[in-house]
């Protein structure tokens, strides 16, 4: 356990980069990961930031919780922004990440075509998807990360609402960009979600990591954040993998597989929900993704791969 | 002065103008009639272009450029420009000295357009950007130059803006400066420290209405003092190329019966038909708008008061008041002792050629016409209508 802290740069005497202060709410999945992220970033990096939850609690009015520069930015222009500043230290020959911490809104949706167009151009960015399945910090609004049949802000009537129902596999359609790196990562394995950070500090070019992340909006009480983040993990609902140069995938944890149920029956979101559809998709989702991983193996060499 | 004559279009200028001013980096994206300026770009060797998968990006990409404290050209147009709207407002917030050049093409509202008309630029009117507006591709490499230097100065973004087609296609001389000149009249940028990594700085986040207000009034007082600014790089740039750029030129306004105003290549229009006029028909003045933001009240104040009525073109139109120029050149009289009659004509919307005739029709107009009507006075060769 010692070993783990170490490794994480946790702990009474470690340097944090991320200080108390910040102003998200109790329960929220997002800011023990963002600790994570930023410990394993370390101090060369600079921050971007579309708006998003962490818009408001990353800096409080005229404090920062980080101890790196933070440039907040709106909500589609992140990704280019992000580029942008890493050409212009490249071309001073300087070595800071730019590191974008982004909800799933601006991911999945508004800045979808900005984060394609960085992929596409091998911006040498790290992209944090925040995913916490909705725009959250409007009180709980449906993107187009938001899981079938969810109870949002704006579809207390499920039955009404168009378009309420299919949501996109970004960490999928990130991979098949062929980028240096794709990941996936819970808040709630720290220990994976440090080692991907740092395998993508190293590398140079586009990077991307979906990081799961509950939300209070999700309707649970703010003690069982972590539990959810670990369920939705163990049920299969969102599986922890990798992917180099878009073509070689390793499941990075092997699930449980427990019941669905156990993920659904500790939030109000999903009370609704017709569970046996998100048990199918989790099936063909891990199909899928047996059969990608298998395709090549361990020792597999990708000259395609930095470092 | 050790300048090379050169036959090239307005595009050419544009961003020769910005290479010269040791811009390394650009992000690009294609629009008619700006793509002529991205394709000058990709010509060059040693220089970056990063073609963006929007202009909304392409703002996006250079404000991070800005950010590591580089420089880098921007050039766009029409939607292009539109579309960079909520950036706009944030790079002018950030206090990031970009400078960018526009070529004003019509917006699609009623349909496409590919002319000329001033909307699209005048849209940023409120940005906290700089707006400049140029007659001729000298004037506009020239006026990059200076942006930049007054940007610098200002830590406020500036638009150099020239008409579409007349300007960006049209091929004529321009003296161009040496590379050595150039970098010494520019300077280079002092921003190696950005974005500062000493902790904690943060950029942009949320900050109280008392900031927020506080921000935006010396953003407003920045914007004013920036003419004063102007004027000294201006009066610096004439000591070395010899070429004078003031905020309003003037031209026989002292006691002419008329004092029109307008901005861009109308101005050359105006200039040949009062030429051809000679001392035949009416005493009339020109004032041409250079320079829209700062806005330079007194100056226009100044002029305006010099002829008896006074006569706005604009190739612009807010809808349901006017021309944008001739509704803000209303204000110059506001609570004043003295003011003028002020005729308020839109003309060459979406393009639409205007005529050396055209002018001579105004000048009739308002000449022949005692008090002006409220609103705006449409001018086409068929005739003037409210």
């Amino acid at each position: 356990m010692d070993a783990a802290l170490q490794r994480l740069k946790i702990g009474p005497f470690a340097e944090d980069l991320f200080h108390p202060g910040h102003n998200a709410c109790p329960g929220c999945g997002s800011t023990t990961a963002l600790r994570m992220v930023l410990n394993a970033c370390g101090r060369k990096c600079v921050f971007v930031v579309p708006a998003s939850c962490a818009s408001l609690y990353f800096c409080p009015s005229d404090t920062s919780a980080a101890s790196v520069p933070v440039i907040h930015t709106v909500f589609a222009g992140a990704f280019a922004e992000a580029e942008g500043i890493a050409y212009g230290l490249r071309a001073q020959g300087r070595e800071e990440n730019v590191v974008v911490w982004a909800g799933d809104g601006a991911c999945y949706d508004m800045g979808f075509s900005g984060l394609s167009g960085a992929a596409v151009r091998d911006a040498d960015i790290l992209v944090v998807c925040n995913d916490n399945e909705g725009y959250q910090n409007t009180g709980g609004h449906q993107s187009s990360a938001t899981p079938q049949d969810a109870l949002m802000q704006n579809g207390y009537n499920p039955d009404d609402l168009v378009g309420s129902s299919r949501r996109k596999d970004l960490a999928e359609i990130m991979a098949s960009h062929g980028v240096p790196y794709v990941a996936t990562a819970s808040a709630a394995y720290p220990e994976d979600l440090s080692a991907k950070v740092t395998k993508a500090m190293h590398m140079k070019g586009f990077r991307f990591i979906l990081l799961l992340t509950p939300c209070v909006t999700w309707g649970y009480e703010s003690r069982v954040s972590v539990k959810l983040a670990r369920l939705a993990v163990e049920t299969g609902y969102f599986p922890l993998y990798e992917v180099d140069a878009g073509v070689r995938y390793r499941i990075t944890h092997e699930p449980e597989r427990r019941p669905f149920e156990e993920f659904a029956q500790l939030q109000k979101r999903l009370r609704r929900a017709d569970l046996r559809i998100a048990k199918r998709e989790i099936v063909q989702k891990w199909e899928d993704l047996r059969f990608k991983a298998s395709r090549y193996p361990e020792q597999f060499h990708l000259r395609a791969v930095a470092g | 002065m050790d300048q090379t004559s050169r036959m090239i279009n307005g595009a050419e200028a544009m961003a020769t103008a910005f290479i010269l001013a040791g811009v390394r980096i650009a992000y690009t994206f294609p629009i008619t009639p700006q793509s002529e300026v991205m394709d000058y770009f990709a010509e060059q060797s040693g220089f970056t272009c990063i073609n963006a998968d929007s202009e909304y990006n392409v703002l996006a990409g250079a404000e991070g450029v800005l950010w590591s404290g580089q420089r880098c050209a921007v050039a766009t147009a029409s939607q292009g420009l539109i579309l960079m709207s909520e950036l706009m407002w944030e790079v002018s917030g950030n206090r990031l000295p970009l400078v960018m050049g526009v070529f004003n093409r019509g917006l699609k509202g009623p349909g496409w357009c590919l002319g000329s008309q001033h909307n699209d630029s005048l849209f940023m009117r409120d940005t906290g950007w700089l707006q400049f507006y140029c007659e001729s591709a000298q004037e506009i490499l020239d006026m990059v130059l200076i942006g930049f230097r007054l940007a610098e100065r200002i830590q406020l973004p500036v638009m150099i803006a020239g008409d579409g087609f007349y300007l960006s296609h049209e091929r004529e001389e321009v003296l161009v400066p040496s590379a050595a000149q150039a970098e010494t009249f520019v300077g280079k940028r002092d921003a190696s420290d950005m974005p500062l990594s000493r902790p904690p700085a943060s950029y942009g986040g949320l900050v109280p209405p008392q900031k927020y207000y506080a921000l935006f009034r010396q953003m407003h007082r920045d914007v004013e003092g920036s003419l004063e600014v102007f004027q000294e790089v201006s009066a610096e740039f004439e000591a070395t190329f010899g070429r004078r750029y003031d905020p309003v030129e003037e031209a026989d306004c002292d006691g002419a019966d008329i004092v029109l105003i307008s901005a861009g290549t109308i101005s050359g229009t105006i200039r040949k038909a009062l030429a051809d006029a000679g001392n035949s028909g009416h005493k009339v003045g020109f004032l041409k708008l250079r320079a829209f933001r700062p806005f330079p009240l007194r100056q226009l104040r100044r002029a305006m008061l010099k002829g008896k009525k006074v006569a706005v073109l604009d190739r612009s139109l807010a809808l349901g008041v006017g021309g944008i120029f001739g509704s803000e050149l209303r204000t110059v009289f506001t609570n004043q002792p003295e003011s003028r009659p002020l005729f308020s004509f839109v003309a060459g919307l979406g393009g639409l050629d205007v005529t050396p005739g055209m002018v001579t029709q105004l000048i009739d107009y308002v000449a022949r016409t005692d008090s002006p009507p409220e609103g705006a006075l449409f001018l086409t060769e068929a005739g003037i209508e409210e």
